[in-house]
């Protein structure tokens, strides 16, 4: 294990990538630190596998840069132990064996035959080393990706869409492992279309849509800046309650015997109730879960929609 | 370590995982052998009915060599694989990203696969010359001074021609530089067109339909591009001296065969470094 250098992060800025005209990647900043996963979000289409792409050093962007610990890509000498990335879990090729497909890579970066042993026996795939890759299930590939990631022992790994293809114990093992990566000291960025998969290993969120950048936060912070909460009221007397509380600026949706009151608090709902005398039986907060948030967040800039009735 | 170094036991670990890659060597050894030896044996059972014109124009040497003619597709089409492979699986995704200087990943795959051809090549090339001289020894042929006089002594026995004797030593040992040039050339169109499909077909059209295309041509410009056709110049890179002049104004000679066929290669690979270097990978 080498000593990881402090801030050896990942910085976009202005990071821009045209294809065909189109703007793949449009005029992004991001910054992802060390020692904390970060959640890199967006509907399919967003953007985020180019801009790993970018990050990996496989497209060059028509415009901005993308640093790993201060340097470009093509600067690394020993790219793979500085960053480890899984962007493709089929890329392997079918006819040869996990062990070789680990082997091959090490040798390219200068790393030992025993650290191949280590990182197969780390994503429990040490048992089928000898076999083909091609004989390997989704979750397998996934493994190996990961293998192949950390091969390098780098300080900065980019994982895109790890948890595709893992079941849910395997989603388990996948996030517990991430979090350890983070501890030690990694800048971890992971991929994904679902806000559910990230939100329970996630420090940090990115969040992007048609190539910009929507959000960047603590998940904490992004709950408080762009999360809503509701309350959900039932008192002896709906329509005198909703009334008073319009009144004191609320918004008010009657849903069957339910009021929702938007920009409000409790307080001002005890208030309304005591002022015009009617007796609350039900008061609780309901609060936007990050799903919610995403989901309004990016509601504007998902590629392909379908019908919502 | 070097980059270099490291990236050259990259390809190597890559080349022997590979079953494509013993498949390919093991046909090049058993069709180059086999074929040599078979129409050496043809020729020798044959040579009493033969017309005189036949006996005249027999090239003990190049015939050894005959499976070369099947070979150099065999290895080709594993230069072109062992490059294609890496695109149609994605792993160039992964192979880039682990290296950030990508022309060390076109000139170590080159050399790891021409280094493999090249020591194969040879021991082939050099097993079908004491195969089939074996084979003419078995029916009754001599070993020939290497002169013009022995030319005309063609028609009365089986020629066999010694490894001491004029150009056979290199004519012989051509045969595996020769494979392993095209194993080159397969790498190259690999790493330029990036399909398997599209690399594989123009190596065999270079190969099978050039020649083809240049007879349609009319003779006196047909005659001056045919030397220069690739199997043309791998015919005279493996033509001992005293065939060549049997061959007239077909063939250069051998060392300018090579300087050219040298340079296609050198123009196809340029032409696939450019490729990589220039462009996006993989999406």
């Amino acid at each position: 294990m080498h000593t990881r250098t402090e801030g050896s992060g990942v910085s976009a800025k202005g990071l821009t990538k045209i294809y065909g005209g189109k703007a793949a990647v449009n005029d992004l900043s991001f910054e992802v630190t060390p020692s904390m996963v970060t959640g890199f979000l967006g509907p399919n289409g967003a953007g985020k596998s180019t801009t790993m792409r970018l990050i990996m050093g496989l497209d060059r962007p028509s415009g901005g840069s993308v640093l790993v610990g201060g340097r470009a890509h093509q600067d690394l000498k020993w790219p793979l132990r500085e960053i480890g990335g899984l962007l493709e879990s089929e890329a392997l090729v079918s006819g040869r064996s996990a062990r070789a497909h680990l082997l091959a890579l090490a040798r390219s970066n200068a790393i030992s035959k025993k650290r191949v042993a280590e990182v197969l026996e780390l994503v429990g795939l040490a048992s089928v080393a000898k076999k083909r890759a091609g004989s390997f299930s989704l979750g397998m590939r996934q493994r190996l990706g990961l293998a192949t990631a950390l091969l390098g022992d780098p300080g900065v790994l980019i994982l895109d869409e790890p948890f595709n293809g893992l079941d849910p114990e395997g989603i388990f093992w996948m996030r517990t492992l991430l979090r350890g990566l983070a501890k030690e000291g990694r800048t971890v960025l992971v991929s994904s279309h679902l806000m559910s998969e990230v939100s329970l290993v996630a420090d940090n969120l990115v969040v992007i849509g048609q190539g910009r950048l929507l959000a960047s936060n603590s998940v904490s912070g992004f709950l408080a800046e762009h999360g809503r909460s509701t309350l959900v009221v039932r008192s002896d007397d709906q329509e005198k309650l909703s009334r008073e509380l319009r009144r004191r600026g609320a918004v008010v949706e009657e849903l069957g015997d339910e009021l929702v009151v938007h920009h409000s608090d409790g307080a001002v709902v005890g208030a309304s109730a005591l002022g015009v005398g009617v007796v609350l039986s039900e008061l609780s907060v309901r609060s936007d879960s990050l799903e919610d948030i995403f989901m309004e967040l990016t509601s504007g800039s998902a590629e392909y929609q379908g019908v919502h009735k | 370590m070097s980059a270099w170094w490291s990236q050259v036991r990259a390809e190597w670990v890559k080349a022997y995982s590979l079953r494509t890659t013993w498949v390919c060597l093991g046909l090049v050894i058993l069709i180059s052998i086999g074929l040599g030896a078979l129409i050496s044996w043809v020729s020798a059972s044959s040579w009493g009915v033969g017309s005189t014109a036949d006996r005249l124009q027999y090239d003990p040497v190049r015939t050894a060599q005959a499976g070369v003619l099947v070979a150099q597709f065999v290895v080709g089409v594993l230069g072109v694989l062992l490059v294609s492979t890496e695109y149609s699986s994605k792993l160039i995704t992964v192979s880039l990203s682990a290296l950030s200087r990508r022309r060390t990943i076109v000139l170590a795959k080159l050399f790891v696969t021409a280094s493999l051809v090249v020591v194969v090549g040879e021991v082939v090339a050099f097993s079908s010359y004491f195969v089939s001289r074996a084979v003419l020894l078995g029916y009754g042929g001599k070993v020939v001074a290497h002169d013009s006089a022995a030319l005309q002594m063609h028609s009365v026995f089986i020629p066999v021609l010694a490894l001491s004797q004029g150009g056979v030593l290199r004519a012989t040992a051509m045969a595996g530089v020769y494979l392993a040039m095209l194993s080159m050339i397969g790498v190259a169109l690999g790493f330029l067109l990036r399909s398997g499909a599209a690399a594989i077909s123009v190596f065999v059209g270079a190969l099978l339909l050039l020649p083809i295309i240049v007879q349609l041509l009319p003779s006196g410009l047909g005659g001056d591009i045919n030397p220069f056709l690739p199997t043309n110049l791998g015919s005279a890179m493996m033509v001992d001296v005293l065939s060549h002049n049997a061959y007239g104004g077909n063939f250069l000679s051998w060392d300018s065969a090579l300087g050219w066929l040298g340079l296609y290669v050198v123009v196809v690979v340029v032409a696939g470094i450019w490729r990589l270097v220039r462009s996006d990978v993989g999406r």
